[in-house]
């Protein structure tokens, strides 16, 4: 063959088509799935907010161009997912957390999460939330503060609504429960004397991790020991819980945005719609069946049976972020459908356990983080059977 | 015998674009001043060579004959003289040898060729001898030898004969057109297959994006009286790769590692059945086929009865070929379509498309997500995304481990994959290195074994 062919057209391997979907495609969908969460954040918390979201993000993506440069690849920040990992870690923190605590968590994240174990790609577990363990761990006072929202015009609008709706809907379910908790309450009670800027307190989780019992003295001053109201919340705090309006993380503050984010993901077939399912569905109806613990002075009691405040379990806490958003992270997910299954239903099994047995009020994280480590394991017995490699059952 | 449809699991579903071309009826492309009919028009040995420079051919002579049982013989597709050997660019970019013959416009055939036949004499044996003559081999593609096909071993009994018709490459409308325009030949080149074999059902798969082509066959199976089920597949490609469609069409499910003839079931192209009947028929090798010349690199889009041999260049010039704008030129459909770097080559007995592609198609691959998207897709129930892995490292032993051998290289992970790694491409690697090893270590037994 002479070598003054002339190459006229364009030769590499086939398939010549390809999906228009790109990595850097579905990180920018991750982040605009993320977006409506992360503003109202920042309208319930105020604009203190936007400090670890910016320092996580920024430090995110430095720490992703110093490791590309420092192994000698080329800079990967173009592939978007240094900003994800940037903007998950933020929505799971606190919105009090310093801008250098969220910055040292992006750079913990990146540097040990991603890139220590090869890059996008290579990493056993979620980097973001492996960045907010590292933070947990390091500074667990700074972490747990059970940041309160801001409560400006519309916090307190969904507020006040949290406690009509919950009024009323607990005089439609069984006309007796009408005020709302004790704690509720008096958290009302403060925001309303005004003045009060910044709030901590009890979060959610908080207030149905292992509470204290009820007692009751009856006429004879002899003392019963009930159940908490706390195990049972009314549908003001659920509302409340739900909307964004009760403390929590910075993400962590709208289920309903996240879950309007990740029906998006699911419509662009970015995330398939069994991990949020199986995770949320697990924990919904654990929730439900498995008794609660309660402290009736050093001891430990339970509720019944079939009684818990399960829509308090799926809307509050971290589980729509972490069941739409982190679960489903590409890398440290399992590859086959029914190994997605298994993890999702493992994710929310241990995330029950954590909330009611262990001694954090919030398993997502540690859930997650302990199913990606279990990712290889599924992966390996979940392989898809090869077509025509067995004889079909008959 | 079960009715049921079961679609495979996994495939993907690329934009058809068949619109350009599907209702376009089948003409003629012009008389070409010259063909060179290449000798490796199929897979096996080159075929012989059996005529001089300066004689006179006519259509349909033998030009050069088989050189072995995997082989198949070339003819002439036009009358005129030959005008000596040349070398063309073959598909999978080696040059190939092929007989220039300089056409006089007659269209003179050869009396070997005009031979009229009475099909429901033919013995099994007379099907097979005629197939072989005529140098018919697996027109979707994969030119495999037809009559070898035709002549399974004792112990292989089969059943079924399967056409297929399911096009799913898209912009291809080739056997869409056939379909529409041929089919009574189609099934009686069917029946003559199914005599062969002695198989008693024959199935068609066809694609329901096809739905004229499946009412065309439909009539034509009233009308003949042949017992053949149309069978409307759903679109999803890889819905005519062997096994799938076997699937799609019988339920059975080809073991891995197997041949079709495994499950007693024969696949064959329509466009071969089509050539099956023109064999037994009228005696008339093949000499000519429907190509689709389609994508955005052509003004004018045309299903083309093109002669084989049909230089590149003439029939692109027909469809205004926009060679400034064209960056990529397909062989195929665009899915496992061959890219032909230059213009030095004629269609040939598998070339079932010409396709244009004014972008050039070539893409940056970064690590894989482990998005899991070619594990959904790979309808051989692999996992593409740990093969590629495979192939990046080199890891051979693992990758067979993986089961790289059943793939089948449809491509759909590659499609899929968001990363646009070429996966398809690490497997294919794999596996011809996964061969050549095999046949090294073949080559070194039997090396060995005199010395014992």
């Amino acid at each position: 063959m002479s070598e003054e062919e002339k190459i006229l057209f364009t030769v590499n391997n086939s398939p010549h088509v390809r999906h228009p979907d790109t990595t850097s495609g579905i990180m920018f969908r991750v982040c605009l799935a993320l977006v409506p969460a992360l503003i109202w954040a920042v309208i319930v918390f105020g604009f203190r907010a936007l400090v670890p979201i910016i320092a996580s993000v920024v430090a995110c993506v430095v720490m992703e161009s110093i490791c590309a440069w420092w192994r000698g690849k080329p800079n990967s920040i173009r592939d978007g997912s240094a900003i994800v990992t940037g903007l998950l870690l933020a929505a799971v923190s606190p919105a009090n957390l310093p801008w250098w605590a969220a910055a040292l968590g992006g750079v913990f994240a990146i540097g040990i999460g991603k890139q220590a174990f090869g890059g996008l790609g290579h990493n056993i577990w979620n980097p973001a939330l492996l960045g907010r363990a590292f933070l947990q761990v390091s500074m667990p006072d700074r972490m747990m503060s059970g940041d309160w929202p801001h409560l400006g015009v519309a916090g307190n609008w969904v507020r006040n609504l949290g406690y009509d709706l919950g009024g009323t809907f607990a005089q439609i379910a069984d006309g007796v429960r009408a005020a709302p908790d004790a704690v509720a309450t008096a958290t009302s009670a403060m925001v309303n004397d005004g003045g009060v800027d910044v709030m901590t307190g009890a979060t959610a989780m908080a207030r149905i991790h292992t509470p204290a019992a009820k007692e009751i003295v009856d006429a004879a001053g002899n003392i019963a020991y009930a159940a908490p109201d706390a195990l049972s919340p009314d549908w003001g705090t659920i509302i409340r819980t739900w909307f964004g309006a009760e403390g929590g993380s910075l993400g962590e503050v709208s289920a309903f945005l996240l879950i309007l984010g990740g029906l998006y993901l699911i419509w662009k077939k970015i995330v398939a719609w069994d991990i949020p399912v199986f995770y949320i569905g697990t924990v919904a109806v654990l929730g439900f069946i498995l008794p609660h613990p309660y402290k009736v002075g050093d001891v430990y009691a339970f509720t019944q049976w079939f009684s818990g405040p399960w829509l308090l379990h799926v809307g509050g806490g971290g589980l729509i972020l972490g069941a739409f958003f982190m679960a489903t992270d590409m890398v440290t997910k399992p590859l086959t459908t029914s190994g997605r299954r298994i993890f999702a239903i493992g994710c929310g099994c241990i995330t029950l356990l954590i909330r009611l047995f262990a001694g954090y009020p919030e398993g997502v994280c540690y859930a997650i983080l302990f199913m990606n480590t279990c990712v290889p394991l599924i992966d390996s017995l979940t392989k898809p059977k090869v077509f025509g490699k067995r004889k079909q059952a008959k | 015998m079960s009715h049921a449809k079961p679609l495979f699991k996994g495939g993907c579903h690329p934009p058809e674009n068949k619109d350009a071309t599907k209702e376009l009826p089948t003409r003629p492309a012009a008389p070409p001043p010259f063909v060179a009919v290449s000798f490796s028009q199929h897979i096996g040995k080159p075929s012989t060579p059996m005529v001089k420079p300066g004689e006179r051919i006519l259509r349909g002579q033998l030009i050069a004959e088989s050189s072995g049982f995997v082989s198949a013989p070339a003819h002439a597709s036009v009358s005129g003289t030959a005008k000596g050997v040349v070398q063309l660019r073959h598909p999978l970019g080696f040059l190939v040898d092929a007989l220039k013959i300089e056409n006089d416009g007659l269209d003179e055939w050869h009396p070997d060729a005009m031979k009229e036949n009475d099909v429901d004499a033919l013995s099994p044996d007379e099907i097979r001898t005629r197939v072989q003559k005529a140098g018919i081999v697996g027109m979707g593609g994969a030119t495999f030898p037809t009559h070898v096909k035709l002549a399974p071993p004792k112990d292989k009994p089969m059943d079924t004969l399967v056409l297929n018709g399911a096009e799913c490459e898209p912009y291809l409308t080739a056997d869409d057109r056939l379909m529409r325009e041929r089919p009574e030949e189609i099934l009686r080149g069917a029946v003559l297959a199914a005599k062969a074999v002695g198989a008693g059902t024959i199935i068609v798969g066809i694609e329901d994006n096809k739905p004229e082509a499946i009412q065309s066959m439909r009539d034509a199976v009233q009308r003949t009286g042949v017992k053949a089920t149309i069978a409307a597949l759903p679109v999803m490609y890889p819905q005519g790769a062997e096994k799938q469609l076997i699937y799609a069409t019988t339920g059975r499910v080809v073991p891995s590692g197997g041949l079709p003839m495994d499950v007693g079931v024969l696949v064959h192209n329509v466009a071969s059945m089509y050539a099956c009947y023109e064999a037994c028929r009228y005696s008339r090798p093949i000499t000519e086929r429907i190509i689709t010349v389609t994508g955005p690199g052509v003004r004018k889009p045309a299903n083309l009865w093109a002669r084989i041999g049909t230089m590149a260049q003439q029939l692109l010039d027909e469809c205004e070929f926009d060679a400034a704008a064209t960056k990529k030129l397909i062989v195929g459909g665009p899915m496992m379509g061959m890219p032909m770097r230059d213009l030095e080559w004629a269609t040939a007995k598998g070339g079932n498309g010409i396709l244009c592609r004014t972008d050039p198609a070539a893409y940056v691959h970064d690590a894989c997500i482990r998005c899991g998207r070619c594990v959904d897709a790979c309808p051989m129930g692999l996992l593409p995304c740990t093969l590629s892995n495979y192939g990046e490292a080199n890891l051979l032993a693992e990758a067979i481990e993986a089961n790289a051998r059943d793939c089948i290289e449809c491509g759909c992970c590659s499609y899929v994959c968001p990363s646009k790694r070429p996966i398809v491409q690490w497997v294919r690697m794999e596996k011809a290195e996964i061969n050549r090893k095999a046949q090294v270590a073949a080559a070194a037994a039997a090396a060995a074994a005199p010395a014992k």
